[in-house]
């Protein structure tokens, strides 16, 4: 048997001399991953130094950061590059995920990143990205200064890989110094990139620290949130929602919690000849990372027409399950995993006992299974993840009001296969009622460049804005030495 | 009832009260009921026959289509008219409002078979004993199946008036108390029956009165239910432990009791002396332990998802798929309880939440 590799993960910012423990993560028996650990002294210390340090990456320039950034992505993306072949060789056993959605997910994510994009994040946000580097002048008069805030706290979930670079790189660029915690479900992907970015910039490489620490662990996690200016949750609402209670009221707490998601195909896109390509594409979003992540479908909405029945919907979609099923793996699923599925299928089961229009497609191995349910007003749990979604049928758009309102505030991301003559009455109407984010079907699980995550500014929660009124200048000039 | 009915009712009583009985008796019986059950209930014909289950292809008791127990709450599950069943048991339905319901025609069977099997592994040498109650009685919480088992219990078994001691909320601890003493007076054996919380605020109640009983020999203690919401949770060896030191009967003579609304039938811990310890059923009874995806047997003694197969339930259906595991362990099975649910890992939603397996050390 190969022997078991150990690899020091994390980052801790290069001149930080205090004391920190360590903590192994073993994922089988083929690799135990090391991460420094964090308790209520080295905590303090920690934060202490980030905070004496955000001196350098303040005095660093947009452009400066964009390139480093720029630079550590392009090195990922190489497939050469020993870092990259280290992240495609272990998250798959990390995550549990099949090798080639990691493959072509990872680089599809990483390109989020590449020095035109990240561009598309500053002006998603700043009307003048400018503002970033010092006082400019404001449309109402007077000056306005995006100032970063010292130090960004992350609480990052484990669901999907590299999930953390986009809070990570969003507080990176506007200059805010960062400590973040990984989750124990992926703690590789952040700290490598951290790694390597500190080496493309030595100016950057005291500005941030990726770590573990207990979650739970109160005296800990009320100093990092006590001396933290922002902490950022991801996670179940159950865990974002102890952390808020840490959080001091002065701190600034941008909470990433339960979301819900769905895709709209709307009868154009189910003619005899369109209707593979929708289907390819709506399994895409199902089986790109089993459902884990905030952005991805658990019910789909297929408008009734003439051209076919949803019952045949239901099957095509469960046919293109398998296929992918073959291709893309599923991961192996807990007991815990499996037995939720199992139970929801036993839902769809009772459901059926009742009602002759509903149909259940699973795979025998349980793999995946597609729900068709006619009854809008009856969907109950539309899915429970891992390649399990309902396929719910509508006549006019009107009909989704119920069950969007009830799930109101949890929705987040609606992919759609309508056509342009629909697409803004269907983007209104989801907009209206909480849906913060419309895309592509097929393009759930990759959010594009500036995405408003949650409905949220990605990049302005890490700033302060602080405004030079007219007035200041105004006075400043009785006292200036030039004054006539 | 139909005839077919009254032929399965008849055969069902004459084979519970048979000593044991071997594969092939099981096997004939369960098909027996299984058709029945496919032709007179719509819904569960509906559930086998969208699983490819019918009458052709059910061939072994094991083929028995299992209907996951939260059928019992959105569907009737009935072979008669519900409206003519003689005694309908419902759930407590602690998570959601919806009480799932389970319709007997009467109670002739389940009576038999509550008796039958508590004979022997709860009476044992006895044929009465004096018996106390920790619950309240059936006129009290009239569609419990729990209330009904109990008084059943009292009525075939107790010697004299039985006391149920619990009152709505509170507990008469005078007359437990007295009845103890009495026991204990007399000399004579007793048989204290409780749901495992009651007895857990007994317990509290009579150390903060510092009290403490020896009940004569060949007394026994009985629990069931485990703790759902009593605010001190012990782990089963302390609990075993204090009621051991409460009532001065050893822990070999403390029996739990798992039963389900959905069921007719009873399983029962043979002694408490090794917890979690390992339950029986009786020869009308089968269990299995799958795994929740393929719906296989999980290799002997390896933690699956508890489906039981109880012909006393000839009436609605009698292979239930449950949201316990366990484990086969010597001839019975440890329970593990509910299966912990999975969680989601980040911020994509998984609506359901399920009560935490009260242990993991399958």
């Amino acid at each position: 048997m190969a022997e078991k590799t150990l690899y020091s993960g994390g980052y801790i910012p290069k001149d930080f001399q205090g004391h920190y423990e360590e903590i192994d993560f073993d994922f089988g028996d083929k690799l135990t991953l090391r991460l420094p650990r964090l308790n209520k002294e080295s905590s303090r210390e920690l934060m202490t130094f980030l905070k004496a340090r955000h001196g350098q990456i303040q005095n660093l320039s947009v452009a400066k950061i964009i390139e480093a950034v720029d630079k550590t992505i392009k090195q990922l993306l190489d497939k050469e590059h020993p870092l990259r072949r280290l992240a495609q060789q272990w998250l798959p056993v990390i995550t549990g995920y099949d090798e080639e959605v990691i493959r072509l997910g990872l680089t599809r994510y990483l390109k989020r990143f590449e020095a035109h994009q990240l561009h598309r994040f500053l002006s998603a946000d700043f009307a003048d990205p400018a503002v970033l580097e010092g006082f400019r002048p404001g449309v109402s008069g007077g000056y306005v200064k995006a100032q970063a805030m010292p130090v960004s706290c992350h609480i990052w979930a484990g669901n999907v890989p590299a999930l953390g670079l986009w809070s990570f790189i969003s507080a990176c660029l506007v200059k805010s110094s960062s400590i973040g915690k990984v989750s124990a479900a992926e703690p590789l992907m952040t700290g490598l990139f951290a790694r390597l970015l500190a080496e493309n910039e030595p100016a950057l490489a005291n500005a941030f620290a990726v770590v573990y620490w207990q979650g739970g662990e109160e005296e800990t996690e009320k100093t990092i949130y006590g001396m933290a200016d922002v902490v950022a949750a991801y996670g179940n609402n159950e865990t974002v929602e102890k952390i808020r209670q840490k959080v001091p009221i002065t701190t600034r707490f941008l909470p990433y919690g339960h979301k819900l998601s769905l895709s709209v195909i709307a009868g154009e896109a189910l003619d005899h000849v369109k209707i593979g390509d929708t289907l390819r594409r709506a399994a895409k979003d199902i089986v790109f990372y089993d459902q884990q992540g905030c952005y991805s479908p658990q019910v789909i909405f297929v408008e009734e027409n003439d051209a076919i029945s949803l019952r045949e919907v239901g099957s095509m979609l469960a046919q293109q399950l398998a296929r992918d099923e073959k291709r893309y793996g599923r991961r192996q699923l807990s007991f815990g995993e499996e037995s939720s599925q199992r139970q929801w299928i036993g839902q769809c089961e009772i459901e059926m006992m009742e009602r002759d229009e509903s149909e259940l497609f699973v795979s025998r191995e349980g793999a995946w299974a597609v729900f068709c349910q006619k009854d809008i007003g009856r969907l109950g749990v539309p899915g429970t993840l891992n390649r399990t979604i309902s396929v719910v049928s509508f006549k006019n758009i009107e009909e989704l009001s119920d069950f969007l309102q009830k799930m109101r505030k949890i929705l987040q991301t609606a992919g759609l296969a309508v056509p342009t003559e629909k697409l803004f009455a269907w983007s209104e109407f989801l907009a209206n009622e909480g849906i913060s984010r419309i895309c592509g079907l097929g393009e759930m699980t990759l959010p594009q460049a500036g995405w408003h995550h949650d409905g949220r500014h990605s990049l302005m929660d890490f700033v302060q804005m602080v405004d030079l009124e007219y007035s200041a200048e105004q006075q400043g000039v009785l006292y200036s030495t030039t004054t006539d | 009832m139909n005839q077919e009915m009254e032929s399965i009712k008849k055969e069902l009583a004459t084979f519970i009260v048979q000593q044991t009985a071997t594969e092939e008796e099981y096997e004939r019986l369960a098909l027996k009921i299984f058709a029945n059950q496919f032709r007179c209930n719509q819904p569960y014909r509906r559930f086998c026959q969208q699983k490819g289950k019918t009458l052709r292809t059910v061939k072994t008791w094991r083929d028995i289509p299992a209907v996951p127990i939260n059928a019992f709450k959105e569907t009737t599950l009935s072979c008669i008219d519900p409206a003519e069943a003689g005694a309908v048991f419902m759930t407590s339905g602690t998570t959601t409002s919806v009480r799932g319901k389970h319709y007997h025609p009467d109670t002739e069977i389940y009576d038999l078979s509550m008796k039958t099997f508590f004979k022997q592994m709860v009476m044992q040498e006895f044929e009465h004993i004096k018996m106390g109650v920790l619950f309240p009685d059936e006129s009290h919480m009239p569609n419990s199946s729990l209330a009904h088992y109990l008084e059943v219990g009292a009525k075939a078994f107790g010697i004299g008036k039985t006391n149920f001691y619990i009152k709505g909320e509170d507990i008469d601890y005078e007359t437990l108390t007295a009845d103890l003493k009495a026991a204990m007076a007399a000399d004579e054996p007793f048989l204290l029956l409780g749901a495992t919380y009651s007895l857990a605020r007994v317990m509290d109640y009579f150390e903060e009165k510092k009290e403490k009983f020896a009940l004569p020999k060949g007394s026994r203690l009985f629990d069931t239910g485990g703790f759902k919401s009593y605010k001190q949770q012990m782990t089963l060896d302390e609990f075993y432990d204090r009621l051991s030191e409460t009532f001065g009967v050893p822990r070999g003579r403390c029996i739990n009791m798992y039963g389900m609304t959905e069921l007719s039938t009873e399983y029962y811990s043979k002694s408490s002396q090794e917890v979690p310890a390992a339950m029986y059923g009786p020869h009308w009874m089968r269990t299995r332990f799958i795994d929740p995806l393929s719906g296989e047997d999980v290799p002997k003694g390896e933690c699956g998802v508890i489906v039981h197969y109880d012909l006393a339930n000839y009436n609605s259906v009698i292979a239930l798929l449950t949201e316990d595991m366990g484990y086969e362990k010597e001839d019975g099975f440890v329970l593990l309880g509910r299966v912990e649910g999975s969680e989601a890992k980040g911020c994509s939603l998984s609506l359901e939440e399920f009560m935490k397996a009260v242990g993991s050390d399958g």
